[in-house]
């Protein structure tokens, strides 16, 4: 499905446990579009990323955040609410990694305006489903007015 | 009172003698009467104005004075034989008469007078006596010239005076007597009362003391039970907190060998060798297992600390949900669900779908050669509803009907059937939490029936 011409999916992914960042990539390896995943472990880096500060003064901007909640520093709710509240940063569509399907339901009165929750899954296998879902979801924004 | 009050008195207990042997002193100087008072056992009380011819002749010689005693004696016996009066002629000439005085009833002393004649002296009788007992003559005849004549008429109504006034006098003694003895038997009275209430008192006061320690020791105990039932909560909501903590911690680096392990299966499936596809499969089986157990033991631990409010709903959405979960399971045995008619209960809506949803489950699971055929039905017990769920499967032994329910504890091996061992240990627990209980029917070959209650809920005020 790699058209020429379109640059690949740039994702940050926000994700401070080393083996689901890994298994995330490696199933992002099996997507079908082109992806280019960064990947940062935990909140403040996940911003200053964002805001291209520090280290990430060359950080490309992202096409979709993968958000994991339980972040050292400053956790993913936080890291949502700084997004949806900064005018140059609204825009960009977050997917947010929750435990439970109960977490999700007490995130969502938050109103936090995530763009999509999903809840961590426990098998490879519900893993490829999730980078699916990320790719129709991919789908769907590139068929928005374009972008800035 | 009758005799009793008499009992063990002597005359003169009740008579002052001193002033009755005054007063019959008198009696005798004014009418020239000797008298005498004797007690039953003749015994001499009083006796006045005895003539001389007895004090000094007849009862001073021995042969004469043995006569006055023998006359005494069957004076005395013929009125103790109950003669009430007796005149009877002494041995030595003269007349005594004699009448008992009896004081309510009983027979106390005789009242004698005597020493006198009846009728002139054959002073020949007394001559020869005289010269019998050696008496001087002249003395003797002059002592008994001063011995009066009596009529009879005479001396009966002197002895009656007597008799009735020593009577008198017996019986307001026996009265004062009989007094004192009220008095003394009520101060005995008042003292075995006193001592009695004493006794009480003290009795009271040891009670009082054993009920103040029994209580201490009961609030000894109670203290005792309620820091062992708090202990035992502390210790219950620790170890669900553990279960909940341990089977919730145990999931991520569950996520990474599984997904790991499934990963390597992905890509590596083809390039390794037989060995090592099959050493992944076991791993790879191994963890979905343990994944499924550790959901299970975590669904356990949350139905008391994860529990969902208590709705009043109708039981059969709460089938309608179990059977929609199970849809799959009962397409595959072409298994068919009849209902009876389900009432509207008080439960946690979501925790009694689990309970219809693992039993029915059971019920397709261990069912027979024929088509499983599962019967969900409800009927009004004594204390709310008893719900049965009842199947054509194999059945359970009667010597398994406890076991069941415990948690882990399976019939069947992990090959036969792909159970962990915690469905109905889980039903039990969440029947429990609702405040019922759970039990089995069954036979053999034939099929199972289990049976669970809600109790009413009490509405709280």
């Amino acid at each position: 499905m790699m058209t020429e011409g379109v640059s690949p999916i740039k994702i940050l992914l926000v994700e401070d446990n080393p083996g689901d960042a890994r298994l995330a990539q490696e199933a992002l390896k099996e997507a079908k579009m082109a992806n280019d995943i960064h990947w940062v472990d935990d909140g403040v880096k996940a911003m200053e990323f964002l805001r291209r500060q520090g280290e990430y003064q060359d950080a490309p901007r992202p096409d979709v955040v993968l958000l994991d909640l339980n972040l050292p520093r400053m956790d993913g709710r936080e890291v949502l609410a700084e997004i949806k509240t900064d005018p140059d940063l609204k825009r960009i569509p977050v997917v947010v990694l929750t435990v439970s399907e109960a977490e999700e339901d007490i995130l969502r009165s938050y109103n936090l305006h995530a763009n999509c929750y999903i809840t961590k899954p426990l098998e490879l296998d519900r893993f490829m489903e999730v980078v699916q879902q990320i790719e129709d979801f991919w789908l769907t924004i590139v068929k928005l007015p374009p972008r800035d | 009172m009758g005799s009793h009050s008499t009992d063990g008195l002597h005359i003169s207990d009740l008579i002052d003698i001193e002033v009755l042997q005054a007063l019959m002193e008198k009696f005798s100087l004014a009418t020239s009467t000797p008298t005498a008072l004797l007690d039953p056992m003749g015994n001499v009380l009083v006796a006045t104005g005895w003539r001389d011819i007895c004090t000094q002749f007849h009862r001073v010689n021995p042969e004469t004075s043995k006569r006055c005693l023998e006359s005494d004696v069957t004076l005395a016996n013929s009125l103790a034989k109950g003669k009430k009066y007796n005149i009877y002629r002494c041995k030595n000439g003269l007349v005594d008469v004699a009448i008992p005085i009896y004081i309510k009833g009983v027979h106390f002393a005789n009242l004698f007078i005597g020493q006198f004649l009846t009728d002139k002296p054959d002073v020949d009788f007394f001559r020869q006596q005289a010269r019998e007992y050696g008496f001087k003559e002249d003395d003797y005849l002059q002592a008994l010239s001063r011995v009066p004549i009596l009529s009879e008429q005479d001396v009966r109504l002197k002895l009656d005076y007597l008799s009735a006034f020593a009577v008198f006098l017996a019986e307001a003694g026996l009265n004062k007597i009989e007094r004192i003895k009220v008095m003394e038997s009520l101060e005995e009275r008042v003292e075995e009362r006193t001592r009695d209430l004493k006794e009480a008192q003290a009795t009271a006061q040891k009670l009082m003391i054993e009920a103040q320690e029994a209580y201490r020791q009961a609030q000894k105990a109670k203290e005792k039970l309620e820091e062992t039932l708090t202990e035992l909560e502390r210790s219950n909501r620790e170890l669900q907190h553990f279960a909940y903590v341990a089977s919730h911690d145990l999931q991520e680096p569950l996520r990474m060998v599984s997904s790991y392990v499934q990963l390597l299966q992905r890509r590596y499936q083809d390039k390794l060798d037989d060995d090592a596809n099959e050493f992944i499969g076991f791993a790879v089986d191994g963890a979905a297992r343990m994944k499924r157990l550790i959901q299970d033991l975590l669904t356990y631990s949350r139905v008391t600390t994860r529990g969902g409010k208590m709705e009043t709903f109708d039981s059969g959405t709460a089938l309608d949900q179990a059977l929609q979960n199970l849809q799959t399971l009962l397409q595959e045995n072409q298994a068919e669900v009849n209902r009876g008619e389900l009432p509207q209960v008080t439960a946690d809506p979501g925790q009694l779908a689990q309970v219809f949803q693992n039993l029915v489950q059971n019920a397709v699971k261990f069912r027979g050669a024929e088509t499983p055929r599962i019967e969900v039905a409800a009927t009004r017990g004594e204390d709310g509803w008893v719900f049965s769920v009842s199947d054509n499967g194999v059945g359970i032994e009667p010597q398994y009907f406890d076991r069941i329910f415990i948690i882990y504890q399976r019939l069947v091996s992990k090959a036969e059937l792909g159970g962990t061992g915690i469905g109905l240990a889980l039903v039990k627990k969440i029947v429990a939490r609702h405040g019922g209980r759970i039990w089995v029917e069954s036979t053999p070959g034939k099929g199972s029936t289990f049976y669970f209650n809600l109790p009413e809920r009490r509405k709280k005020p």
